[in-house]
């Protein structure tokens, strides 16, 4: 089980190293794209046609990688509900363990649900009204982060197994 | 039936600890296996409904609440605050409100009150006789004054499910954020009026004028901003979206080059940190829309009216129902949940007793305040507590108190007096 | 006989639009000929998302029935419905788009590739350009003007050719845009929807009549063919009583809130023939060769030999 975990902890800092200046490229351009958009237009009078095109296209794939990295840091929005209510630490980590599992069988879902929509975008080729920019450029973003929820789950999994299973020398 | 079963499903999940993101997948699951439809095909719903530019003005608040904790926007105006309200007792409570106002009128959420005001003002505070569980406490709901006060990306989430102009949203919220301000005030007031203060300075008019004067300067920069920001959007030179672009792009620089507290590492720190916050709530909306989509295809709110309006023939317990439902949702639901599932859910009940959607964009405003603070799932309290370092149970009680009297009242008074909330959009034209 | 439930989506209008009204009809129609066998399910506009959503829900089957401006994401020969300066009066319009009419017969392979069958044209008028505080009759007038525009090619590069900004913005969001100044006004809408929505803010109604505003009435081709041919008949008889009541409707119709506008305030401007001869120019020079690029040169050569001359 360490093995896994540490072969999936390596796996992490490449993500990470991939995903973050990616993030911050695209937070930046989506806010600087935006802005230049109002001063073409209200100042300059002259606006940029088709411009919220690649600022929505930008947009969702910030979206799905912010969601990401809330998954590499388990801070995805969470009642700690059994942590308030019950102190023994046994049922504690079980129920953390069963969240676990359960999150796991949904972005297993998830990623069934977003591989369809991928594949309806590249059968059907749909574009945008003024650069013809293809749709699924930006629907190809929910599987990416599906893909990779899978991936920090089953981190999660293995951690909280551990972490369950151990619970008594703890 | 099938609606009521996966939303019971959604909480007993969330109770047991599934993230909101994932509960929602399986309540989309349980809903097409009830319904007979398939959720691939609805994905698209998701996918459109979030591929917005009414949306994306979410991102951008919340990067702008960052950047302004980040760049020490925050800590001027929380000075500055402090110098005209003045330090002593009842004062820094009052501080702590009025920043969490003025902070509300730049960014547009709670958590990034929470975190900068929390860890610039608890501790004085407590060097002036406030206990750190009571200034928890004060903050927690204090800090809900920036989903009232607009810009708030509560109001543009039901906006956008209730398909309703933000604009107008905003402005509804604006009448019970004041009231909240001024109950907030007004329970400090009594509770430390006559409380010793060991750290309390008396000024001199002259060197308290001369404060205010200073703090006010040093805060001109980040004052200018809800001027831009909502001058911008009711002065008709951009919308709510691109309003918040220019707020980000005019806080970096601010933060940069005038207060000299941001660097570009902090800057690629914030915007990180914005992306995670927002992420989470898109992937939440993407499933919460495919949701929505299913009970408008199986007329469940329809349904839901009709149920509503057999049992209570009365609009004001209807309303009543509705707030005691609003609350309890509120207990064991994040916020998001609360406006993405239940406001669409509820609109049309709404709309039937001739309460105005905008009306209602108010309602839901005040009952957030409340259901953020209310465990189980009080993400906002659970912050606080954090910040404060105190314990959960030491701020329950203060908690509970500036619900029950200061929270609960502002919801109460917006429901059944709409002028409060009314007022402004008709005064702006939003509604006749 | 197997028993059905359709969803009927409308993109724009409600209840009480003569669109609404059409498509109760046509939901009456198929029920009542089925003896009930067949339901029909009308979702309103706003009531199940925007534009692109619904489409994608019609093409994908979730929706099976709609009423819509044909969106061009899927096929840019679609485009061909919202050529401008196609037709320059009722007579030819409704010859191009009747029954048997040249436009017809290009737009209903098309929608078969897509996916959908194509029951015929729904007809509402000449749509015109909407604004508040100013107007524009020409195109050196139109300068520094904006104005919203449907995101469907080649309408949004039709305004800016009759020297306008077009402005993309969802259905939802115009009448806060125009409130708060984000545009001037609306565009390429008949009258109805301009009178109907934003009555309060747009003081002008210029009827430049650039586009011949006319909806499709399409089934998802799945559910078609799922239907035995007694079915197939009851609906798509339905929908041509539907059609051909509007043919016969349309122009009263849009003269009904020409005239309601006029007594609502709303000051109701034709241009002359010359600034109208000036718009066409300029658009069929700027916005056809790109239309040509788009739709192929077989095509538009074929769409230049039946397009009306401006007199
Ligand atoms: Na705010
Ligand atoms: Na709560």
């Amino acid at each position: 089980m360490n093995g896994i975990l540490s072969l999936i902890s390596k796996l992490d800092v490449v993500i990470g190293i991939l995903i973050k200046p990616i993030v911050i490229i695209l937070s930046a351009s989506v806010a600087v794209m935006m802005a230049y958009g109002v001063i073409t237009r209200a100042i300059l009078d002259q606006p940029v046609f088709g411009l919220e095109e690649i600022v929505l296209m930008c947009a969702m794939w910030l979206y799905m990688f912010g969601a990401v990295l809330a998954s590499r840091e388990r801070s995805h929005l969470t009642a700690d509900f059994i942590q308030v209510v019950c102190k023994n630490t046994s049922v504690i980590k079980f129920f953390h363990l069963l969240a676990t599992m359960i999150s796991l069988a949904m972005a297993v879902m998830f990623s069934i649900w977003a591989y369809d929509l991928l594949d309806w975008a590249l059968r059907k080729g749909q574009s945008t009204t003024v650069f013809h920019l293809p749709w699924y450029i930006s629907q190809s973003s929910l599987f990416v982060a599906s893909v990779l929820f899978i991936f920090y789950l089953i981190r999660d999994f293995f951690e909280d197994l551990n972490s369950f299973l151990s619970r008594k020398t703890a | 039936m099938g609606a009521l079963l996966a939303i019971a499903a959604v909480v007993v999940l969330m109770m047991i600890g599934v993230p909101v993101v994932f509960s929602f997948a399986a309540m989309t699951l349980i809903l097409s296996i009830v319904y007979d439809v398939d959720v691939s095909s609805l994905m698209t719903t998701g996918f459109w409904s979030v591929n917005s530019l009414i949306l994306l003005a979410l991102p951008l608040f919340v990067m702008t609440g960052y950047l302004m904790q980040a760049g020490g926007l925050a800590s001027r105006l929380v000075n500055f605050v402090e110098a005209l309200v003045g330090k002593s007792r009842s004062g820094m409570g009052t501080s702590m409100v009025m920043a969490c106002g003025v902070f509300g009128a730049i960014s547009g959420t709670a958590s990034a009150a929470v975190a900068s005001i929390g860890t610039i003002m608890i501790g004085p505070m407590e060097k002036h006789g406030y206990k750190r569980e009571y200034t928890s406490a004060l903050l927690g709901i204090s800090s809900l004054l920036g989903l009232l006060i607009p810009p708030s990306i509560t109001m543009i989430l039901y906006a956008v499910v209730t398909r309703q102009s933000v604009a107008a949203c905003f402005l509804a919220t604006i009448g019970p954020g004041i009231l909240l301000i001024f109950m907030l005030c007004f329970m400090n007031w009594l509770k430390m009026r006559n409380h010793p203060d060991p750290a309390a300075e008396k000024l001199s008019f002259n060197s308290r004028m001369q404060n205010i004067g200073n703090t006010g300067w040093k805060a001109l920069p980040a004052l200018v901003l809800p001027v831009i920001i909502l001058g911008g959007i009711y002065g008709g030179v951009f919308t709510p979206t691109e309003a918040a672009a220019i707020a980000v792009v005019y806080s970096i620089p601010v933060g940069m080059f005038i207060y000299r507290e941001l660097n570009l590492k902090a800057m690629g720190r914030c915007f990180i940190e914005a992306a995670a916050t927002t992420g989470v709530i898109m992937v939440i909306l993407v499933f919460s829309f495919v949701a929505s989509r299913i009970f408008t295809f199986e007329r469940v709110p329809q349904e839901l009216t009709d149920v509503l309006m057999d049992l209570f023939k009365d609009k004001i317990m209807i309303l009543l129902v509705v707030n005691i439902f609003l609350i309890l949702l509120g207990m064991i639901m994040d916020d998001v949940s609360v406006v993405a599932i239940i406001s669409p859910l509820l609109l049309p009940v709404m709309v039937h007793i001739g309460v105005e959607p905008v009306h209602f964009a108010a309602i839901v405003g005040t009952s957030v305040v409340i259901g953020c603070n209310s465990p189980p799932m009080a993400p906002i309290l659970f912050m606080t507590c954090r910040i404060g370092n105190v314990g959960m149970s030491q701020v329950i009680k203060p908690a509970l108190s500036f619900m029950f009297f200061a929270a609960l009242p502002v919801m109460l008074v917006t429901t059944y007096w709409s002028p409060l909330a009314l007022y402004l959009p008709k005064l702006f034209g939003y509604i006749d | 006989d197997e028993s059905y439930k359709f969803n009927l989506a409308l993109e724009s209008g409600d209840r009480d639009s003569a669109s609404g009204k059409s498509m109760m009809m046509w939901k009456e129609l198929i029920e009542k000929n089925s003896d009930g066998r067949m339901k029909v399910n009308i979702f309103y506009q706003g009531e199940l998302g925007g534009q692109q959503e619904l489409f994608d829900q019609l093409v994908k089957g979730n929706i099976q029935m709609m009423l819509t401006w044909p969106q061009t994401s899927y096929d840019e020969r679609l485009a061909v419905n919202y050529i401008p300066y196609l037709t320059l009066g009722w007579d030819d319009a409704l010859k191009a788009y009747g029954e048997d009419g040249w436009l017809k017969n290009i737009l209903g392979p098309v929608y078969s590739d897509i996916g959908l069958h194509y029951f015929g044209p729904y007809p509402e008028g000449f749509g015109g350009i909407a604004t508040k505080g100013k107007y524009a009759t020409s195109f050196e007038a139109a300068e520094g003007m904006k104005v919203r525009s449907q995101p469907v090619f080649p309408l949004p590069q039709t305004m800016k050719a009759m020297g306008f900004q077009a402005v993309p913005i969802d259905w939802a969001e115009v009448y806060t845009a125009i409130q708060t100044g984000v545009v001037d006004g609306d565009s390429s809408n008949v009258i109805y929807w301009d009178y109907q929505y934003f009555r309060d803010q747009l003081d002008y109604f210029v009827h430049s009549k650039h586009n011949f505003s006319s909806y499709a009435l399409l089934m998802n081709n799945e559910t078609w063919e799922e239907l035995d041919a007694e079915d197939k008949q009851i609906v798509s008889d339905a929908a041509q009583a539907v059609i051909d009541k509007q043919f016969i409707d349309a122009k009263a119709e849009d003269e009904k809130w020409i005239k309601a506008a006029q007594d609502s305030g709303m000051e109701y401007i034709v241009p002359t023939t010359e600034e109208m001869a000036g718009w066409v120019k300029r658009v069929r020079a700027d916005v056809w060769p790109m239309a040509e690029e788009t739709l192929g040169k077989e095509l538009m050569d074929k769409i230049r030999e039946n397009a009306s001359v401006p007199q």
